[in-house]
């Protein structure tokens, strides 16, 4: 260390330049949305890294609490479960539909003891965070992780749940009930939070999905952050504070091409969330709450030449620090291919260490700072941005959009973008459209391997539904599924009810079809 | 060809991925065919009596998410036990195996990512062209024709 005059100085670099903490100049007047997050970082101190988070989930029960305890013992500080379609839909291992499609795009996770397995190595003390992909099943993910969470004495872990429905009506397409009823249900999952003082995030607004289906990512931005309103008019219609609803919300956004884009992205939302609670919801100034956001690395890889992907993601991991992202995740090397190997998703967790303790990125607090590059590109996207805002307003709003269609023709007309530009030759995909090397290919093979055999993960899951239902106590089980329909009849909150269910040992199919019924009742 | 062509439509499995068939509904349409979407999370039994009740000339089914072979093949057997000739035409993601042997059941066409539209619609015609035209050896038009309209 240097003289130690000044604190927020670092000389941990080999010619022991002095590094600061945060750089300030006059020429440049930031908002106040940007100074209060600054501000609250630095208190908090440096590294000025995003917490690290793995997104995993597959096969088992078990194979997935083999792969986040490894990858906890490798680092990794917060846990999104991504569970797989029939779990994200409400459906049985053994129902018709869910055929070859059981722990295949994440975790089979039908029941409270499924969930209780997936956690079984996670030290609990030691994390930071968790939660679960359960857009549509935003009270069944929730009450899974709650209970675990109270069950092993874990009150600290934070939330970190997705649980934003109304994306998947045309971005992701898990959707289950209707979006009126879907703004509930993710409500009554923030609502519980805050009464039971349960810390972290019930619901994560996400522009990425949209951004991923063609919309590109500043259209994505604008649904996203319309989303966002829809669920906090619903919160404040409740009674609840704007501020602490604000508070409870996280913004999983992404831009998946450009450096400095993706960077000014996160900025950018800072102060397009600001505006809002200022606009909308008369919150000002230092009664903000600092927005917290999420990012995930990912977005350019390709499958032909899988370890050249991990260039790609270490530079949008570095594009996410600089632009100041609070939790991150990167994607595997050979997730174009598969569900990452354990090799890949222990990279991509060591790539964000590196990004996020070496070489200096996340050092100082808001690095770009002044950057004329960064304002100009942060100019185009919260006017742009805004404007979007404003039509999706007067196009009907977030939740009636999703019915009349006007979302989804957006989406239509902005896919292919990028496709265009790299068949036009616009723009360089390496080894795709530039520095084609068809047989030296296997040098960038990497060690993945499709090692789970998906047809015994179907049948094991089954074997042991079959087993949970028949030792379970039945008539417990359609006690609290009755209770279930009731909170759903009326405007109680569902979680209390759905929560019994699940430890009563009811499935996340038995409780989906007990909303539907209270809901059409 | 006069007549307009028929054709049922249906994702498989619980599979959300329903771009690519949106797309394929719209240039189906846009090239005189009557479309019929059955939507998402379909089962076997939907998409069947739904070809038989609306009298479709062919069936296009969609699964990127694993299932496309075993769905596929399943939709098959069942319209032929039916005693329905029903050409079935599939797009979408699965194991090599899995394809052959959906093929091997009997459905007509896969096809992969990145099939050209116009190819698509083109298959959908001449399934339905070849199909026609050796059913046209054992019938009568005229009594097929009957026949058809006895359904709707």
């Amino acid at each position: 260390m240097g003289t130690n005059e000044d604190v927020d100085l670092s000389y941990s670099n080999d010619g022991r330049v002095p590094i600061r903490a945060e750089y300030t100049t006059p020429a440049v007047t930031e908002s106040p949305a940007i100074t209060a997050w600054r501000a609250d970082r630095i208190k908090r101190g440096g590294p000025f890294r995003p917490r690290y988070m793995v997104y995993a989930g597959l096969g088992s029960p078990e194979m997935t609490a083999e792969r986040i305890g490894a990858l906890q013992q490798l680092g990794a500080e917060s846990f999104l479960l991504a569970a797989d379609l029939p779990s994200q839909l409400g459906f049985d291992p053994d129902h018709e539909l869910a055929h070859a499609q059981v722990g295949r795009a994440g975790v089979s996770c039908g029941n409270l003891a499924d969930f209780e397995t997936i956690c079984s190595k996670i030290d609990l003390k030691s994390a930071d965070s968790i939660g679960m992909l359960s857009n549509s099943v935003g009270h069944i993910g929730m009450g899974m992780v709650s209970a675990v969470l109270a069950d092993r004495g874990a009150g600290h872990v934070k939330l970190v749940m997705q649980n934003d429905p109304l994306k998947e009506f045309t971005a992701r397409g898990t959707e289950i009930h209707e979006p009126a009823e879907s703004v509930r249900i993710a409500c009554d999952c923030v609502a519980y939070a805050i009464d039971e003082n349960i810390p972290g995030f019930p619901l994560t607004v996400c522009s990425n999905h949209y951004d991923v289906a063609g919309a590109g990512p500043i259209l994505a931005l604008a649904f996203a952050f319309a989303n966002a309103t829809a669920y906090m008019d619903e919160l404040v219609g409740r009674g609840y504070d704007p501020a602490q609803v604000s508070s409870r919300l996280m913004f999983f956004l992404n831009e998946r091409s450009d450096l400095f884009t993706e960077a000014a992205a996160f900025r950018s939302a800072r102060n397009i969330w600001s505006d809002i609670l200022t606009e909308r919801y008369g919150v000002v100034g230092a009664k903000q709450p600092v927005a917290t956001l999420m990012g995930y690395a990912h977005g350019l890889e390709t499958a032909e030449e899988p370890l050249v992907n991990l260039p790609r993601v270490t530079l949008s991991v570095l594009a996410s620090v600089l632009g100041g992202v609070d939790y991150l995740c990167a994607t595997g090397y050979d997730e174009a291919i598969r569900i990452p190997s354990i090799d890949a998703a222990a990279l991509a967790l060591r790539t964000m260490q590196v990004v996020g303790n070496e070489h200096g990125a996340a050092a100082t607090v808001d690095p770009l700072v002044g950057s004329l590059k960064l304002h100009d590109i942060e100019d185009y996207i919260q006017t742009t941005v805004r404007l979007e805002m404003d039509r999706l307003d007067k196009e009907g709003g977030p939740v009636d959009a999703v019915k009349n269609d006007y979302i989804k023709l957006r989406i239509d007309e902005n896919r292919g973008t990028r496709e265009g530009q790299i068949a036009r030759g616009e723009r360089v995909m390496v080894g795709t459209n530039a520095y084609r090397a068809t047989e030296q290919r296997h040098l960038f093979a990497g060690q993945s391997s499709g090692e789970i055999d998906f047809a015994r993960i179907e049948e094991l899951a089954k074997e042991k539904l079959a087993k949970h239902k028949a030792t379970r106590d039945n008539q417990a089980v359609r006690r609290t599924l009755h209770d279930v329909v009731g909170a759903a009849s009326t405007v109680e909150n569902l979680l209390p009810p759905t929560i019994a269910a699940l430890r009563a040992g009811a499935t996340a199919a038995e409780i989906v079809q007990a909303t539907r019924e209270g809901f059409q009742a | 060809m006069s007549e307009r062509i028929r054709v049922v439509l249906a994702k498989l499995g619980l599979d959300g991925h329903d771009v690519g068939i949106n797309l394929i509904g719209k240039q189906l349409r846009d090239n005189g065919f009557e479309v019929i979407y059955l939507g998402k999370r379909v089962s076997t039994e939907t998409i069947v009596n739904t070809a038989m009740q609306e009298d479709a000339d062919v069936v296009g089914l969609s699964c990127l998410s694993g299932g496309l072979g075993y769905f596929a093949a399943k939709t098959v057997t069942q319209l032929r036990a039916q005693h329905l000739d029903i050409p079935v035409l599939a797009g979408g993601i699965d194991e090599p195996a899995e394809i052959e042997r959906m093929l091997e059941v009997g459905v007509s066409r896969h096809f992969g990512p990145g099939t050209s539209l116009d190819d698509i619609v083109e298959a959908f015609r001449s399934a339905v062209t070849d199909k026609r035209s050796s059913s046209a050896v054992d019938h009568d038009p005229a009594t097929e024709k009957t026949l058809r309209a006895d359904h709707s």
